[in-house]
């Protein structure tokens, strides 16, 4: 009976010891940080515009957000992203989003963010045929779409968001000439990205402070 | 008779007022013409048109669209990308620099002409290349046009390299920011030394200037580490350039883009002195720091097997804050080996901490995320 209980203690404090160990080493991320939100009025309403949360909430006032505005690629405020469009939520990848890949995702985004990158028209990425067999840095791109911004921040860390996994073409950061028109025009669009490839988390506007 | 000529005025008048509404209803209609077609019957009807209509549709449906929101015109962009080689490449020119053009298509223009893969345009000139690159030397013209122009186009002459030097120490901090980078593609030596007067004086400069002095700085000692070219000035220099990251990002209130901007040169280094003054550093967040400590998993990884005591400890304190499987083989390996190598001896302590880090690897590391490699061993 002794012996019985000394195990089943023995397994308890292994089972709690490895239950906190699994925890996330650090807090890498507080709020939404990292994850993926998108608001209509594009298209007569139909489409959606495409971009990341930069902060924990919509709250905080400074380069809440990371998106690409039909210029360039940058920080922007709650309203810079929304305007007068409804918001139509939070989203992370199909694939799932541990706490650790939102801090890659959410650094990848500010790489891009850093990088000035010029708004695109019909592709998610673009880049010079120069990196056809190599992967594609955020300092190789030459312009992209809204929707190629959140696509590439996840795919760079190996979290897919679109694209055919029989003919290996979903990661957009390898420079392939297939996997480029396979991104493009309106094969994925940022409604589609978040409709088809995405979980939505939250459906209203994220608030709250986390700091 | 007065009479008559006033009624005749009027209906004159009702008459051009008709005709002129239906003109702009016919001009501004285009998004509405297609307002219930999708975008794959949108395109293939742009295919059918002649290309005068074709052209016309495109450019309206950009203006229509810069007015709301420019995805609307992803379609038309698509069928002029499709169409483009029906186009002389004055005819090209012509439509990018007519600054009555919605600026938007004008922007595209240019990135298909200026595009080297299979979208791009392939009646390009040299001479075609000059007019365009010449709208850099006219005020009137858009900085995102300008953006666009810098970099995609052919600036590899000796005229065009004297544009880009100019342009880099102008006003326009976004276009310099083009500049810089631009020229650090095939003319590192001169974006080099702009860079440096840059950062000598980087508390009155602009931020995007920084920012690119920064991007080229970062790219300088990685590749000196890759091509085994540390002199001992240049060491000192790197040193130097560590130090002023340093300073922006304790100086800039957290979140500030150019506080980000400094913590990604010095990931970007791909060093084991910048490395560590991220996982040192309190006013970095942890988002950064895990990002950091993937993209240098293999700078991390010659730290542990440098057999430094000091090094370690960084390698251990990085682990803590993302455990990654690729490091658990050299930590443990340091834990074998101090006794046999008197001169690269380790403490216990230091010993005790590499097994903490070793385990913790074991129960929650995850895998690296491979690209690194890539960008660790290439120079560009």
């Amino acid at each position: 009976m002794m012996k019985k209980l000394i195990y089943i203690l023995i397994i308890t404090v292994s089972i709690f010891s490895i239950s906190i160990l699994s925890i996330d080493a650090v807090a890498v991320t507080s709020g939404y940080e990292g994850y993926a939100i998108y608001r209509d009025g594009v298209a007569f309403g139909i489409e959606w515009h495409a971009g990341l949360m930069n902060q924990p909430s919509s709250t905080y006032e400074n380069n809440t957000i990371i998106h690409t505005d039909g210029h360039n690629t940058k920080y922007g405020t709650w309203l810079d992203f929304v305007g007068s469009n409804g918001f139509k939520g939070v989203y992370k990848p199909k694939a799932g989003l541990s706490n650790v890949q939102r801090g890659y995702a959410l650094t990848t985004g500010r790489a891009l963010a850093s990088e000035n990158i010029p708004y695109d028209v019909r592709y998610q990425l673009n880049y010079s045929s120069d990196r056809y067999g190599k992967w594609v840095r955020t300092y190789e791109i030459t312009s992209m779409r809204c929707d190629g911004l959140v696509e590439y921040a996840y795919e760079w860390n190996d979290i897919r968001v679109y694209g055919s996994i029989e003919n290996n073409l979903w990661n957009i950061s390898w420079g392939d000439e297939e996997i480029w028109k396979h991104h493009s025009y309106f094969n994925i669009t940022p409604k589609s990205q978040a409709s088809n490839y995405m979980t939505l988390i939250l459906s209203s506007r994220p608030m709250g402070s986390y700091k | 008779m007065k009479k008559a000529v006033v009624i005749a005025l009027l209906v004159l008048l009702m008459s051009f007022m008709t005709s002129g509404t239906t003109f702009v209803a016919q001009q501004a209609s285009i998004l509405e013409k297609y307002e219930n077609t999708s975008p794959e019957q949108v395109l293939m009807s742009l295919q059918t048109l002649p290309k005068a209509e074709f052209t016309q549709e495109v450019k309206t449906a950009f203006a229509e669209s810069s007015q709301s929101d420019i995805n609307n015109a992803i379609p038309f962009a698509a069928g002029l990308n499709e169409r483009i080689n029906e186009y002389s490449e004055d005819e090209l020119i012509s439509m990018i620099t007519d600054s009555s053009n919605d600026l938007s298509f004008r922007v595209t223009l240019v990135q298909i002409y200026g595009s080297d893969n299979a979208s791009g345009f392939t009646g390009r000139t040299a001479q075609g290349n000059e007019t365009i690159r010449n709208l850099l030397l006219d005020s009137s013209v858009e900085t995102i046009l300008k953006e666009n122009i810098i970099i995609l186009l052919d600036f590899t002459d000796t005229a065009g390299k004297q544009m880009l030097q100019s342009i880099a120490c102008e006003k326009d901090d976004m276009l310099a920011f083009q500049a810089i980078k631009k020229l650090n593609k095939f003319d590192s030596e001169s974006a080099i030394d702009i860079s440096k007067n840059i950062l000598e004086t980087y508390k009155t400069q602009t931020p995007e200037k920084v920012n690119a002095a920064l991007k080229v700085m970062s790219e300088v000692y990685r590749e000196a580490r890759i091509q085994k070219a540390f002199t001992k000035r240049l060491e000192l220099e790197k040193a130097a350039f560590i130090d002023l990251c340093s300073n922006i990002i304790n100086t800039f209130e957290a979140g500030d883009k150019l506080q980000d901007c400094a913590i990604l040169a010095l990931s970007d280094m791909t060093d084991a002195q910048a490395i560590t003054t991220i996982v040192e550093n309190p006013n970095i967040d942890n988002s950064f720091k895990v990002y950091a400590i993937d993209q240098n998993y293999l700078t991390l990884t010659a730290m542990a097997e440098s057999g430094s005591e000091e090094a370690i400890d960084i390698v251990c304190k990085a682990m803590e804050i993302n455990p990654l499987k690729e490091l658990s083989e050299p930590l443990s390996a340091c834990q074998v080996t101090p006794m046999t190598r008197s001169e690269n001896a380790v403490s216990e302590k230091t010993v005790k901490k590499a097994n903490a880090a070793a385990s913790r690897i074991a129960l929650t590391g995850t895998n690296a995320n491979p690209r690194w490699a890539q960008f660790y061993n290439e120079v560009n």
